[in-house]
């Protein structure tokens, strides 16, 4: 079997090929380490891409540049010379880890609402607790009384409009 | 319901201090509790001390006028008012004046909890035990002292004494450790505040800020509407504990949902929030919080003086667990929270 080109890679890694192809394929790559580095740098950037699903679209030159790196099958002529994957394999090595790399960057720079993480303070979550707390028949009062201005502090910061 | 409407509705058990009648007066325990948990029904005002182990002794100068008038100074080391809490029946304001900024609300109103006041006391009666422990003077007056024991740990919770009224002229709750956690103690108290000031008008440069978000007692149905969230409950509570009631917090772009859970005296708290909301906690006061372990997961537990901090998360949601449980219980409850 020849090397496979993309589309039938693509194919086989979203399990759409069918169970003789996909055998043909497995075979195929189990000996051929150029098509085995092309499979996982595919299977990289698939995750990136997915894991910015929502994301607004890549931009063409940047999938351009990462569809670029992932290598090509050696021409036949070469392929026949003996001159195949051997001398590639570095630099498809830097390719897939770049090609990966780029995709993961972006896709964690294009999330949908991406904003610094925000801070919410467990005193917040303490006052909730200790003003339901006071509702209860038994219930230490002094205990929100004493702690009531620290309290008044993190809910005037932390954007509620006030004690609740 | 403001803050401090919530936490008047235990002082305002009790209701005035008319003058002890000559008959002596031998309540038994069940009695006393009665006396502490009925609403309060005629005026008074004094000033009582507070204790709590994480902060100095405050004084708060109080006056009540039934139905709902009430009005707390919290003083400072020289006697200013520190704060203000007061309440018309109406409307009910707290004012710092430090920070320029007063907060407007409603009062409480204990009538919206979805556990009734009998349902709270057969809690209470389930799970704690009651006895009287002598009577002693407060404030010049004669009360019956009140011990509540847990029938689960055999640990005294809280101490109580007890006007014939019903004022609680004094109260110390104690932590799971046995140790004094807080204590409110009234040093004068009279039989009345009427003519009192019960209103409130901003000072001119005043920050107004309202206090209502969202109802205080939700059922379940209405906090998922509400916040637009699925409630994760837990299928274990420890023993005595029961559903109470939901709330919906708002924090920022956020809504958190508060599950509450009570044994009658202690409460339970589960917060639960969507794990892409891009909230962290923040634990800056309470020091470093231990790694435990919440089922395969990695979580925090720190402790405060309302109990322990237990936080977690899920592929889809954080949560955060408050109470005052072992840390055994605390990690019990939170595997068994069940994600929708």
């Amino acid at each position: 079997m020849n090397c496979p080109d993309k589309e039938a890679l693509s194919a086989y890694l979203d399990g759409e090929t069918g169970g003789s192809e996909s055998a043909a394929l497995a075979g195929h790559l189990e000996g051929c380490g150029l098509c085995r580095a092309r499979l996982k740098t595919l299977r990289a950037v698939k995750a990136a891409v997915s894991a910015a699903v929502q994301a607004p679209p890549m931009p063409a030159d940047l999938r351009r540049a990462l569809q670029d790196m992932i290598p090509r099958p050696a021409p036949w002529w070469r392929r026949l010379l003996g001159e195949g994957a051997g001398p590639l394999r570095p630099a498809a090595a830097v390719s897939f880890c770049l090609a990966a790399a780029l995709a993961l960057v972006w896709a964690a720079r294009h999330r949908p609402g991406r904003s610094s993480r925000d801070e919410l303070p467990v005193e917040m979550l303490l006052a909730a607790h200790s003003q339901y707390e006071l509702t209860m028949p038994l219930a230490p009062e002094e205990r929100i009384v004493a702690d009531l201005a620290a309290q008044l502090d993190e809910e005037t910061a932390g954007g509620a409009n006030g004690p609740y | 319901m403001g803050p401090i409407s919530l936490l008047l509705a235990g002082s305002l058990l009790a209701g005035p201090a008319p003058a002890a009648a000559a008959a002596p007066w031998r309540p038994d325990a069940d009695e006393v509790l009665r006396l502490a948990l009925d609403k309060p029904r005629a005026a008074y005002e004094g000033e009582f001390e507070l204790r709590t182990s994480s902060s100095p002794k405050q004084i708060v100068r109080v006056s009540f006028v039934p139905p709902g008038h009430y009005r707390r100074e919290i003083l400072d080391a020289s006697g200013t008012t520190r704060m203000l809490v007061v309440s018309d029946g109406k409307t009910e304001w707290v004012y710092d004046a430090r920070r320029a900024a007063a907060w407007k609300g409603e009062p409480a109103d204990p009538d919206y909890k979805l556990l009734d006041p009998d349902e709270e006391y057969g809690l209470i009666e389930r799970n704690y035990g009651l006895r009287l422990a002598g009577a002693e003077a407060v404030a010049g007056r004669r009360a019956a002292i009140l011990e509540v024991l847990s029938r689960r740990t055999g640990k005294l919770v809280r101490r109580l004494w007890v006007a014939r009224d019903g004022l609680v002229l004094r109260r110390i709750a104690y932590g799971e450790d046995g140790a004094e956690a807080s204590a409110m103690t009234f040093t004068r108290v009279g039989a009345s505040a009427k003519g009192g000031d019960f209103t409130f008008s901003p000072p001119a440069g005043v920050r107004v800020l309202q206090s209502r978000w969202q109802p205080d007692y939700m059922g379940l149905d209405e906090a998922e509407s509400a916040s637009g969230l699925k409630a994760c409950l837990p299928s274990w509570l420890p023993p005595g504990y029961v559903f109470e009631s939901v709330n919906v917090v708002p924090f920022k772009d956020a809504k958190l949902i508060h599950v509450r859970f009570s044994d009658g005296v202690d409460a339970l708290s589960l917060f639960e929030y969507p794990r892409d909301a891009r909230l962290r906690l923040g634990w800056s006061r309470m020091g470093r919080p231990k790694t435990v372990r919440v089922g395969g997961t990695r979580a925090r537990l720190g402790a405060a003086a309302e109990g322990k901090v237990l936080e977690w998360r899920t592929e889809e949601h954080r949560f955060v667990l408050i109470g005052s449980l072992s840390a055994e219980s605390m990690r019990r409850v939170a595997e068994s929270v069940q994600e929708k």
